[in-house]
């Protein structure tokens, strides 16, 4: 039998290729984005789960939820792309639940579980109706403790592989954004010690990172409107993605 | 004593204002 060979991909905006089109999100971003574009060079079929402004625990949970919900082990053949977020962002829980489906239409498989939480990033005060000094409070929690939300975030990290680890799962992971600070604390090393770097690239390199990376290189997307990139950074990052997977024979 | 006091509360409190600050550039995306 042959088996459905997928590329799942869970990310924040950058890995649903938000704006490289101009809008927040359709099929052409996520077709054109870092993980589309790895999807096609691996001859997979890519399942685009990313949400616009996803924290890392929402990320974790998203791939959980989606091997629950959705793999079969004997139709498919999946390898996981997960490329973490800002390690500052936040979730918190929502009595009423949110409809954030409406940022991720051309989602290829939406986590509703994403529903039920709030979306604390730094540059976002909170939306209409929605507590602002619930909001100022966790901005001073991040600010106060940021190394403390590093280690939650290395926890997300080892949750998930060991999860993909279990399952018997490929994976490989990189980040979008700023992860963790380097050099770490002794606090934080203390996590990082338990995560595979053969399955991670450029854990500590910050500044290699997808978003940061191609932003000091100058690359701006005239269409966008919150800073996202455009179609080619997210070209050369699953160029770069692709080298790394067969250098270390990541998916065999 | 008491301005010793003022003077380290004033410190962390600015410490953490220059902290807020770089992490609101380090993520400024907003959605709507």
């Amino acid at each position: 039998m042959n088996k459905d060979k997928i590329l799942l991909i869970a990310g924040c905006s950058h890995t649903s290729g938000s704006e490289i089109d101009g809008s927040e999100d359709s099929k052409y971003n996520r077709r054109h984005s870092f993980g589309g574009v790895l999807a096609t060079q691996l001859n997979r079929r890519s399942i685009n789960i990313a949400q616009v402004a996803m924290s890392n625990s929402g990320i974790a949970r998203s791939v959980m939820n989606w091997f629950k919900r959705q793999y079969n082990h004997i139709s498919m053949d999946v390898a996981v792309l997960i490329a973490w977020t800002e390690s500052t962002r936040m979730e918190n829980i929502r009595i009423q639940p949110a409809y954030y489906q409406s940022s991720a239409m051309s989602c290829d498989w939406f986590d509703n579980t994403s529903n039920d939480y709030y979306r604390i990033n730094m540059g976002f005060f909170g939306g209409p109706g929605e507590d602002k000094e619930m909001f100022k409070f966790f901005h001073e929690y991040m600010a106060r403790f940021p190394e403390l939300a590093e280690i939650t975030n290395a926890n997300y990290v080892i949750q998930v592989q060991n999860y993909l680890k279990l399952l018997n799962v490929p994976y490989l992971m990189c980040n979008a954004m700023h992860m963790f600070s380097n050099p770490p604390c002794r606090h934080l090393k203390q996590y990082l010690d338990f995560i595979d770097t053969d399955r991670y690239y450029k854990m500590m390199d910050n500044s290699n990172s997808f978003y940061t990376k191609y932003k000091n290189l100058g690359y701006t997307n005239e269409k966008a409107k919150y800073w996202h990139h455009g179609e080619e950074p997210h070209r050369a990052y699953a160029d770069e993605l692709y080298k790394f997977i067969g250098d270390n024979h990541v998916f065999s | 004593m008491f301005l010793v006091n003022w003077w380290k509360k004033l410190k962390r409190e600015i410490a953490y204002r220059k902290r807020l600050k770089e992490l609101r550039k380090r993520d400024p995306f907003i959605y709507k």
